[in-house]
């Protein structure tokens, strides 16, 4: 495709510019904050200055952000956990050819597209004291006594963990059914006549043929979990007492709740750079296949 | 006889099913009771008087009709503009041998892994500054990850684009822009018609943008009047779930309908890189 000259550039420059305007700008512009005492006096007063590392020293004195990073690593942890496992166990399922499969495809696909304040605003009511799960549970006589499932500190943010395995049980799933339909019938054939079946089938075939796939899921799937607000500012906003606090919710607390936007900006910062290390160590990893 | 056997793992998966899709029943179950049915000991799980519906749902479209009226008008801002920009991109980084393409796609890329609290903070001190606190304001701010998302996307739909049309055509005399107004755009409906269905999801779900950059409330989508249901009458659950799932009904839709758009669009663009 030659002889268009620079008239080309015209297709991709209204999208780069675009983008550069509303996301890479702001980006920058978001580390500089960092650096500048901005908060909603300082707005009004036009008196923000830089303040060198300031709000990076307050932020990693704060036990809050202590207890933020703790909850980020659980959350990212046990979510990406559960839900590949299951998500795994449902694909191997699919990839059988049985009656009425791609409409129950379809019915597994809804968690990730449903408005995101209609799947928090149900695990609310799941979760709340009187909430489904409280009364189900004492209903078999399961509990005597109701589990604070999200008016207790200490068990907020594994609540918010078992929503959020579910919020990402598709993309799990998708991802891994797309990658075994890619495996062919014929490799199968030849296992079965070596005489493979069943879990050992799985584990000395299917896994290490799935392997990128694996390990694509499992880096997409960790970039999605640590950038993770929605739900967790619907079901409990960060509390009790900040106690249920992921990065991205204590930066947009921090901002938009104490007006301290230069702080919650270099908790953004933060994560950003979790964020690009997770995605570089986890490429090594890639790139040494 | 096989058919018979197969059977059986339709029934097998039903076990997962029902669970994933346990929530959104749920919310239709909850919008046919009233709130004390919802709270009752022990728990209904089937609606006990489903004419219930009745009252819930015409109350739910009373106070939410207008809001309804603003979700439309983002999501179809977004539809446009992101129809508007990520297929010309696409096609151009697909298909055009940009010198400066390697860097174009690190910029999509790169926006893509960003959470939205790396680019909010400013988004809304800019906005401020120049009164975009407003559904424009909120129909740029999510498009500005939704271009990115749906640039990629297409991309790896534009590379499997036969050259050999785009060639002929060139032969022809056609000008860049009549090829891809006219042979590029109808030949990628398919394509088309998945970052549609993207672009529409996106913009009817979004709730942070609307949350932080609206502060008049008659501007409020679905997704930031419905949150203030919670805060506001907490007690009147019933309302909230007759509103939530007529909230959720296209997005539903566009599941059910368009999953194989949908599929494809995710897998396309994941395993790109």
């Amino acid at each position: 495709m030659k002889g268009f000259g620079p008239k080309r550039y015209f297709f991709v420059l209204p999208a780069i510019i675009f983008t550069i305007l509303f996301a890479i700008y702001p980006l920058i512009y978001n580390v500089v904050l960092s650096f500048k005492d901005v908060t909603a006096i300082t707005l009004i007063q036009k008196n923000t200055r830089f303040i060198g590392l300031s709000n990076y020293k307050e932020i990693f004195m704060d036990p809050i952000f202590r207890r933020t990073s703790f909850n980020t690593l659980m959350f990212t942890v046990f979510s990406i956990l559960f839900q590949f496992i299951i998500g795994f166990l449902i694909a191997l399922l699919f990839n059988k050819n049985f009656p009425l499969r791609d409409v129950m495809i379809s019915l597994v696909m809804l968690p990730w597209f449903i408005p995101i304040l209609v799947s928090g605003t149900v695990f609310k009511l799941f979760f709340m004291d009187m909430g489904l799960i409280n009364r189900l549970l004492l209903s078999f006589r399961l509990i005597t006594k109701i589990i604070p499932w999200i008016t207790d500190g200490n068990i907020a943010i594994y609540s918010l963990i078992i929503a959020n395995i579910w919020l990402g049980i598709p993309f799990n799933f998708i991802m891994l059914y797309t990658g075994l339909k890619g495996i062919s019938e014929e490799l199968y054939e030849a296992s079965e006549i070596d005489g493979a079946i069943g879990i050992k089938k799985t584990i000395y075939i299917t896994v290490p043929l799935l392997k990128p796939v694996i390990i694509s899921t499992l880096l997409l799937g960790a970039i999605f979990t640590i950038k993770v607000f929605d739900l967790v500012w619907i079901i409990t906003g960060g509390g009790p007492g900040n106690a249920s606090h992921l990065f991205s919710t204590y930066s947009y607390q921090l901002a938009f709740g104490n007006y301290n936007f230069g702080l919650g900006s270099a908790v953004s910062v933060i994560m950003i750079l979790i964020i690009v290390s997770v995605t570089i160590i986890l490429n090594l990893i890639r790139i040494e296949d | 006889m096989r058919d018979k056997n197969m059977w059986k793992w339709t029934l097998i998966a039903l076990i997962p099913v029902i669970f994933i899709v346990f929530p959104i029943y749920y919310i239709l179950v909850g919008s046919m009771m009233t709130t004390s049915e919802i709270f009752r000991q022990p728990p209904y799980l089937f609606p006990p008087s489903p004419k219930e519906a009745i009252t819930n749902y015409s109350t739910a479209f009373r106070i939410l009709s207008r809001y309804a009226l603003n979700s439309l008008i983002i999501t179809f801002g977004v539809m446009i503009l992101v129809l508007l920009l990520a297929p010309a991109a696409a096609f151009a980084l697909a298909k055009l041998r940009l010198k400066l393409g390697n860097i174009f796609n690190f910029v999509f890329v790169l926006v893509q892994m960003l959470p939205i609290t790396a680019t909010i903070i400013p988004l809304y001190l800019f906005f401020r500054e120049f009164k975009l606190t407003n559904i424009p304001g909120v129909i740029l701010a999510i498009s500005s990850f939704s271009v990115p998302f749906i640039v990629i996307m297409l991309t790896s739909y534009m590379r499997a684009f036969p050259i050999q049309l785009i060639e002929s055509a060139q032969i022809d005399g056609a000008s860049l822009s009549r090829i891809y107004w006219k042979i590029v755009l109808p030949l990628s409906m398919p394509a088309l018609t998945t970052a549609s269905l993207f672009a529409f999801l996106q913009g009817w779900g979004n709730f942070v943008f609307p949350l932080t950059l609206l502060q008049d409330d008659s501007l409020y989508p679905l997704s930031i009047r419905l949150f203030t249901f919670v805060s506001e009458f907490g007690v009147q659950w019933n309302y909230l779930m007759a509103g939530s799932f007529v909230y959720s009904i296209p997005s539903i839709i566009v599941i059910l309908v368009g999953s194989k758009f949908l599929i494809s669009g995710l897998t396309a663009g994941a395993f790109k890189e």
